[in-house]
């Protein structure tokens, strides 16, 4: 099966800063696809590049079978999206952007947009600039999901909402996971760690790791040596990201000794 | 989309596009209530204010529609949206079309009515302001508004653009002197505002192309800064607009006729270098003065003082010959070239920034012979000096203007109004020293005229003529879409000296006179002066 998304030496720099160097992941399709890392390790640049909204320096990257920077309305027709940063029209009431969003998409669902509307308790007749932050990230979720997109991308969806929020966010699309591909950038991993079934780890603009989570435990093994002894719990998704960065970080000192 | 993208950016901008309206409504409305005199003080105060806010919000609405859905940055939310790129584009357009141009349209069309202009012509005028206004202020604020994210931002770089433009044009007036703009202050400098304007609208598509399909906003940037300083260094040359202006004008070979030459007779012979009191200045200055025009005579006196650096005036009488008496010729530019005696080039110089010279004495304004006019040439203090060493040869390349009187209207000095398809609505008005003749028409108002006020015994005061050459062709107004014009016509001279026949005692019976003039013929004369005729003014003291 082809994957939806693939990349090949994505790097994204600006100027003497690479926030991405030589990304090389492949989503496969009707995964539920985690790009994790701290604050500033390129995850939302990737997903910039993905959606063409920035132009990569050096790599490819596929999207639904085409190139990112040819991606066009055909393919965006296909894409749901929310960010904690999506700048929505502030003026506009909730209910006037649905009525601008539906004609834009062939598919819409106006029946699945109701029940989304109901479920996440959109207030119709308020200005987007007057909605919370979580009711912000709400009401683009419900904005994402009407038109079946084939492929949901959700960039830090979680960040700054509290625990109910979160699982109305995270309760909403997957209900609608079953019949699509999820790429989810977070630096939350104890939640993403509930639904994702592969991850990318990345750290200062590179990849640490990329797989599905068995492959990720067979991975981390040799960095737990005392659980795999003992046969407790596997470690969390947490344990394994800091031991990989701790990893990368013993790795890059004698590198960074030898330019001194 | 384009439909359902503009009425999203109108469900977010109604009040914005309501406040514009009434600022352009307000404007042509106090337009309308100043009316030819500004018979309504409130409304003639307001006009400025009203002109600045109308500029102002027009920009303000046209930016904040590309706003909506900015360019630069990578949050917005149309980013990721399935909407074309070119819609996206057109809805802007259209926006702005139907928001800024299409309600400027029907208030200027209801001020020309309102005037009395008829409606097919008023359509007409309204619509290519209209088409003018959007061309050259919307699309570029437009553009402009593309390469930034906010109102903040667009300031900055307007501010960066006027910055660029201005040491553009110190940068060039340095290197190139008065010379730096071949048409500035000429009737063709419409030309090079075509070109400009034809440059700047192409810069703002190129500019619109790159952001809306490229998103290349630090190359659109560099665009704008770029096409700022184009404007300054991009110059028509003079034999270039010459030759555009006479090949449009589709001569009828109405100036063969028309010879310039030197009037050596009027210099008093070849010994008026020395001639002290029969020089030209003297002798124009006395002949005025027994006239009775001691206002010229003391403007050409104050001409000549000057200090001893400064430009050295040269008198050069010109005969003009062949003219008939209802024309009129102006000079738009003059070449002046200095050859040593052994025929090369000593200097060169020309009236660059001048205004056109009138050529042809106005028959009732003649101080001399009628066909002669003494031409000042300013040639710098240092090379006249030199030249005075040397036997020199000048030579005058005359590129110039035959004007025509096209049109001819009587209308009553006291309270007269007077409405006609070619001049449009005139009026004129009455005080103590003057009487003021005041005109608005749909065409383009006429650039040169003259008006002379008659007495019903046939005496009459002096013709006054007005004569700032524009010889553009269907070039809208940017503000008004009535042309204003008028003219002064004194009761006594400048200084009070003088009573002329026609004054306050004797207006009840007086009429006006208004010619209108048309150019008929642009061509080129060359006038050779001989060494020994040139150099008679002393030169100031080093």
């Amino acid at each position: 099966m082809a994957p939806i998304i693939e990349t090949r030496g994505l790097t994204k720099s600006y100027g003497h800063f690479d926030a991405l160097q030589g990304l090389d992941i492949s989503v496969p399709e009707g995964s539920v696809f985690a790009l994790l890392g701290a604050s500033g390790a390129g995850k939302t640049t990737a997903i910039k590049i993905l959606l063409n909204v920035i132009s990569p320096t050096r790599g490819e990257a596929t999207v639904l079978g085409v190139e990112s920077r040819a991606l066009g309305p055909e393919v965006l027709s296909k894409i749901g999206y929310v960010s904690e940063n999506q700048a929505l029209p502030a003026r506009l009431r909730v209910d006037e952007f649905f009525d601008y969003l539906r004609p834009c998409y062939a598919q819409w669902d106006l029946t699945l947009e109701q029940d989304l509307r109901g479920q996440l308790c959109l207030p119709s007749k308020r200005r987007i600039g007057e909605l919370s932050h979580g009711m912000r990230l709400k009401m683009a979720l419900a904005c994402a999901l009407p038109f079946h997109p084939q492929l949901l991308v959700l960039d830090e969806p979680l960040s700054g909402l509290d625990a109910l929020a979160r699982d109305e966010i995270i309760g909403g699309f997957l209900q609608q996971a079953r019949s699509m591909t999820v790429l989810i950038s977070s630096h939350e991993l104890d939640e993403v760690e509930r639904f994702a079934t592969h991850v990318a780890f990345l750290h200062e603009g590179r990849l640490l790791f990329r797989g599905s989570l068995t492959e990720l435990s067979e991975h981390a093994r040799p960095l737990f040596p005392a659980t795999a002894q003992t046969g407790a719990e596997r470690p969390s998704l947490r344990d394994i990201f800091v031991a990989l960065v701790r990893a990368a970080r013993q790795k890059a000192v004698p590198v960074a000794e030898q330019t001194r | 989309m384009i439909w359902h993208i503009l009425k999203k950016d109108w469900k977010l901008l109604w009040p914005l596009v309501a406040l514009v309206t009434a600022i352009q409504v307000g404007r042509d409305w106090a337009v309308y209530r100043a009316g030819l005199f500004g018979d309504d003080p409130a409304a003639a105060a307001l006009l400025q204010p009203l002109t600045l806010a109308w500029v102002i919000g027009i920009a303000t609405l046209v930016a904040a529609v590309v706003y909506q859905d900015a360019i630069p940055g990578v949050d917005q939310d149309w980013l990721i949206r399935p909407l074309s790129r070119t819609h996206l584009l057109l809805a802007k357009l259209a926006f702005a079309a139907l928001t800024v141009s299409a309600p400027m349209f029907v208030s200027n069309l209801m001020h020309a009515l309102a005037v009395g202009f008829s409606l097919v012509p008023s359509i007409k005028a309204a619509f290519f302001k209209e088409l003018f206004v959007f061309a050259c202020l919307v699309v570029p604020v437009m553009a402009l508004a593309s390469t930034t994210r906010n109102v903040t931002e667009l300031v900055i770089i307007g501010a960066a653009l006027v910055v660029a433009f201005s040491l553009s044009l110190i940068l060039s007036a340095f290197l190139f002197g008065a010379d730096w703009c071949p048409t500035c202050n000429t009737g063709m400098s419409w030309l090079q505002h075509v070109v400009q304007h034809g440059g700047i609208l192409a810069g703002a598509g190129v500019i619109l192309g790159l952001q809306y399909y490229g998103r290349r906003s630090k190359t659109a940037r560099t665009l704008a800064v770029i096409g700022a300083v184009s404007l300054v260094f991009a110059q028509l040359p003079w034999s270039t607009v010459f030759a555009v202006e006479h090949w449009i004008t589709r001569t009828s070979g109405a100036a063969t006729a028309i010879q310039l030459d030197f009037g050596e007779d009027e210099l008093g012979g070849p010994d008026a270098a020395n001639a002290g009191d029969r020089a030209p200045g003297s002798r124009q200055t006395t002949q005025m003065l027994l006239h009775g025009r001691v206002d010229q005579a003391v403007e050409y006196w104050r001409r000549r003082v000057r200090p001893a650096n400064a430009p050295v005036a040269i008198d050069l009488p010109v005969r003009t010959s062949g003219a008939s008496a209802d024309q009129l010729l102006l000079a738009d530019r003059i070449e002046i070239h200095w050859f040593g005696d052994d025929g090369h080039l000593l200097y060169r110089g020309d009236n660059a920034g001048a205004l056109a010279a009138l050529l042809t004495p106005h028959p009732s304004g003649s101080n001399l012979s009628p066909e002669v006019t003494f031409l000042t040439v300013d040639i710098p203090g240092r090379v006249y000096r030199k030249l005075a060493e040397t036997a020199v040869r000048l030579e005058l390349d005359y590129s110039l203007t035959l004007m025509k009187v096209v049109a001819q209207h009587k209308l009553s000095a006291f309270d007269g109004e007077l409405r006609s398809t070619d001049i449009g609505v005139c009026a004129t008005l009455v005080d103590r020293s003057a009487v003021y003749l005041r005109c608005k028409t749909i065409d383009q108002a006429p650039f040169c005229y003259s008006a002379t006020l008659y007495g019903s015994d046939g005496r009459h005061n002096p013709e006054v003529l007005k004569c700032s050459p524009d010889y553009r062709r269907h070039f809208p107004a940017f503000m008004d879409v009535l042309g204003f014009y008028g003219i002064d016509m004194p009761l006594r001279d400048r200084n009070g000296v003088v009573n002329y026949a026609i004054d306050a005692t004797t207006l009840g019976t007086a009429y006006v006179l208004l010619k209108i003039y048309g150019e008929c013929d642009h061509f080129k004369r060359t006038v050779a002066v001989p060494a020994s005729h040139v150099l008679h003014n002393p030169p100031p003291a080093a």
